[in-house]
């Protein structure tokens, strides 16, 4: 068996949709789940094996460029598949449930597909170029689930939104490729490696540092770090299953996941891990703050997210990838966790996701709270569940390479047990503020067993002979009683602040304008789109029309169509005008072969 | 070819074609051409081109103009109507021709052969025959016939023809043949009449004309 | 062939030309002996000529023919729907 089959699995499940069952949504999403869970299987088997291979030779240009379609499987690859194709798989079934009654079935479940195939080539690529290709293919897919229901304003809006932002950072990404490329001439992974080992020759600290932060701006937009980060709440118009797999678990997750394949470079550039460590944090710091104002349920998870994303980043500037993987990992299970159980009190409630309509859910939905609960407890960190082992992880590297990021930390880690509580707090008890959340019932087998499997692995997956076993990266840190009793103390303090603030509330409290308005963002964002892009648009308009439609391509036209319209006073159908304009032409002819030799 | 009958055939081709020009009535107009084309078969003639020469008189002598006097009975044509000519339009045609005559007579005028008269350039009988049984001896095929008429100081134009035309001009005398082939079905075609496929050649367009 | 408004006098002119060319013809491959006879290859030429021009003035009179037969005409002043 080959990790090859990764990636032909859900190709083939693509075509198959796509071009064969798309008339029939129920035997379209079978297709997929089949497929997907094939993947899960074939991971499973692959896992005691270590190989990379070459599929074809993609592009040779002599001795100049040489690009592969090759696969590369070692552990990283491993985990990171596991966490792909499992939690894949579970969303997949949970989406049987709550897409049922959707009219594009077969186009969702095609597009999940067509996403498990993109992320599946992130995660095995051996090269850059091979990688960008997969990278803007899950830009793609994100673009489509997200704007599922196109029809619907916002979905569209917030899936071009997303497309967009991650152009942004793509083109850094591209850039830096091509950077790599100019100094080293090769674009695979191992070449580079081999090459940073070698010395780097002719490359100064300066300009690997610049190659590292652009392919940095490629993770900056894929994993939604500030000031790219403004996609991510958008993008929670697509289905909730979406956001569980792509803008929780795993897309989301690529862009740290690629700066761990490139982490020998940041290692080599201390500037550059700086840097990525700052943004991280700043993000993590932020993302928390917006999240404590938001009402939407799914919109506070997605602000969730782009905090622990920051700590992933920030871990990874600060030169610990495993650290970084080994959070990504347990994030997978909780957030998917959590956005899984989010879909399932949206789904109970009539899609009504404003959390002050929600309340009491805790006696009617008691498996989603008990499920919901333990990822809330994995993501704040309670102790020994698997987010505090992760995060414990982060706090002890960042204390032991940077104070200052150690504070941000633990002030992200106080901040996310606050907000939380408050969730928690807000949606499971108290009374139901609406006559939905009042009504709502217990959702049915085929969603729960996919929040029971991910509950249980949200606690035990952070333990050693577990990640062990799944193939996580494993930080290398020692116990640090400090780190725990500062993480424990923030916990409780968020916790318990949110507990008593939030407990049998029936609106927010008080209304902190800024953070209610993520910072702004939005708002300077379309400002500045408005008045210096328009502007610069507006500009460029001008000497288009001027320049090239009006020399260029205008000339070109008006001057065909004034000689077309001169020579069409030639063509007057008249057989002796033709014949006689004949004899001129042999007249000239002959003068001018004879004659003028 | 003697100098008067030089002049008189000359004469009689580019008369009557001018004639053809000229007459109003096609039915003379065809008459006219008739004498044209004998007349430019005499030169044909008289240049030692005798296969050429009977072949103009049979086929265009003879069958183009049986074909071109069978339409203008079959379709009734009557004279063209007298119209003025349009002045400026003449004044062109007739400056294009002049222009074409004074380019051919100085095409002429280059060319040395323009001034050399036929007793310039005899026919070589004996190099000719030297050569063709030269060839003959490496396996070329070459007319006995014809080389024995050349010994005996004759031209035999028909033999040489068929011989260069069956040796060297094989494939193209195949080609014609198809050519002619394809010419008789497309005239069938055309000529049929209100066949009910529209897509037949003439109807169509003229229906997509008249529309 | 420009002042004559009938198809069928212009189909004459045209056979007029081609005779004029062949003459040429004839007469350019007599002068330029080839080998010490008259240069045959000229003459295969105009053979052909001949032979396609036959084959011309059979589809030509062909389409006069159907001209005629859709337009009561065959005044080619008249035929100018192909410049709209």
């Amino acid at each position: 068996m080959s990790p090859a089959l990764l990636l032909l699995l859900p190709l083939l499940s693509v075509v198959v949709i796509f071009f064969g069952t798309k008339w029939s949504g129920t035997l379209s999403a079978l297709v997929s789940v089949a497929s997907v869970a094939g993947s899960l299987g074939v991971t499973l088997a692959l896992f005691s094996t270590d190989s990379s291979m070459v599929a074809m030779n993609w592009i040779a240009l002599g001795d100049v460029l040489q690009v592969d379609i090759g696969l590369r499987w070692d552990r990283l690859a491993r985990g990171m598949m596991f966490v792909v194709t499992l939690v894949g798989t579970l969303v997949h079934v949970f989406s049987l449930a709550y897409m049922r009654e959707d009219e594009a079935k077969a186009r969702y479940f095609g597009c999940l597909s067509l996403f498990m195939f993109s992320m599946t080539g992130i995660v095995l690529a051996d090269n850059l170029v091979m990688m960008f290709i997969f990278w803007e293919l899950v830009g793609v897919s994100s673009y489509l689930l997200i704007g599922h229901w196109f029809t619907k304003a916002s979905a569209a809006d917030a899936a071009k939104k997303a497309f967009i932002t991650n152009r942004i950072g793509d083109f850094g990404f591209l850039i830096g490729i091509l950077m790599l490329f100019g100094l080293t001439g090769t674009v695979s992974f191992t070449g580079l490696e081999n090459w940073l080992a070698g010395g780097h020759a002719g490359a100064s600290a300066g300009l690997l540092t610049a190659a590292a932060l652009c392919l940095f701006c490629g993770a900056v937009g894929k994993s939604a770090q500030a000031p790219l980060h403004v996609w991510l709440p958008d993008a929670m118009e697509g289905p909730t299953p979406v956001s569980a797999l792509i803008h929780a678990a795993t897309m989301v997750a690529a862009g740290v996941f690629m700066l761990v394949r490139v982490g020998f470079l940041i290692e080599a550039s201390e500037t550059a891990g700086l840097v990525i460590a700052w943004v991280g944090g700043f993000t993590a710091l932020l993302a928390a703050l917006m999240a404590t104002q938001q009402d939407d349920i799914k919109k506070i998870l997605a602000y969730s997210t782009l905090s622990q994303l920051g700590y992933m980043v920030m871990v990874v500037g600060l030169g610990s990838g495993e650290a970084a993987m080994f959070h990504l990992y347990t994030h997978a299970f909780f957030k998917a966790l959590l956005f899984l159980g989010a879909g399932a009190i949206i789904y109970a409630c009539h899609h009504e996701q404003n959390i002050w309509k929600m309340g009491g859910l805790k006696t009617r939905m008691p498996i989603t709270f008990a499920a919901f609960g333990i990822g809330t407890l994995a993501l704040i960190a309670f102790p020994f569940t698997s987010g505090f082992f992760s995060k414990e992880a982060i706090l002890d590297i960042a204390l032991h390479e940077n104070k200052l990021l150690f504070l941000i930390a633990a002030g992200v880690a106080f901040l996310t047990a606050f907000y939380m509580s408050r969730l928690l707090v807000v949606t499971f008890l108290g009374a139901p503020r609406s006559e939905h959340a009042g009504h709502a019932k217990e959702v049915s087998v085929i969603m729960f067993v996919p929040l029971l499997i991910l509950a249980f692995l949200s606690v035990v997956a952070g333990y050693k002979p577990v990640a062990e076993l799944l193939q996580a990266q494993l930080p290398d840190v020692h116990w640090n009683w400090f780190v725990f009793f500062v993480s424990l103390a923030t916990m409780l303090a968020g916790a318990g602040l949110g507990f008593l603030r939030y407990l049998d509330k029936r609106s927010e409290p008080k209304v902190i304008p800024v953070l209610a308005n993520k910072f702004y963002f939005d708002e300077a964002y379309g400002w500045a789109v408005r008045n210096l892009q328009d502007g610069l648009a507006w500009v460029v308009r001008g000497l288009d029309a001027l320049f090239i439609d009006g020399l260029a391509v205008g000339g070109i036209t008006r001057l065909t169509e004034g000689v077309g319209c001169l020579f069409r006073r030639v063509i007057t159908g008249n057989l002796q005008a033709y014949s006689y304009l004949f004899g001129v032409g042999v007249f000239v002819l002959i003068y001018f072969t004879v004659f003028l030799r | 070819m003697p100098l008067p009958l030089f002049i008189l055939f000359s004469a009689l081709t580019l008369g009557f074609a001018v004639a053809v020009i000229a007459n109003r009535n096609p039915v003379t107009a065809a008459l006219c051409l008739v004498v044209s084309f004998v007349g430019l078969a005499a030169l044909f003639i008289g240049l030692s081109a005798f296969f050429i020469g009977i072949v103009q008189i049979l086929v265009y002598a003879g069958a183009v103009m049986v074909l071109f006097l069978f339409i203008i009975m079959l379709m009734d044509i009557e004279e063209e109507e007298r119209k003025h000519f349009d002045r400026l339009r003449t004044a062109g045609g007739i400056a294009v021709g002049i222009g074409v005559a004074f380019l051919i007579g100085g095409v002429l005028w280059d060319f040395d052969y323009g001034k050399a008269s036929l007793d310039d350039v005899p026919v070589q009988f004996e190099a000719a025959i030297t050569l063709r049984e030269a060839d003959a001896d490496s396996g070329i095929v070459r007319s006995a016939n014809a080389t024995a008429a050349l010994r005996e100081g004759r031209l035999k134009d028909v033999a040489l023809v068929g011989e260069k035309l069956f040796n060297d001009y094989n494939l193209h005398l195949q080609m014609i043949a198809v050519l002619i082939l394809i010419a008789t079905i497309g005239v069938v075609t055309l000529g049929k009449k209100d066949s009910p496929a529209p897509d037949s050649g003439s109807s169509g367009g003229d229906k997509a004309s008249e529309s | 062939m420009i002042i004559r408004r009938s198809a069928l006098v212009i189909l004459m002119c045209l056979e007029i030309m081609l005779s004029a060319a062949n003459l040429a013809l004839v007469a350019f491959s007599r002068f330029r002996l080839e080998a010490g006879l008259p240069d045959y290859d000229g003459q295969m030429l105009v053979f052909f000529v001949i032979t396609v021009a036959a084959a011309e003035v059979a589809v030509g009179l062909a389409i006069v023919v159907a001209l005629f037969r859709s337009r009561r005409t065959i005044d080619v002043t008249t035929l100018t729907s192909m410049s709209h």
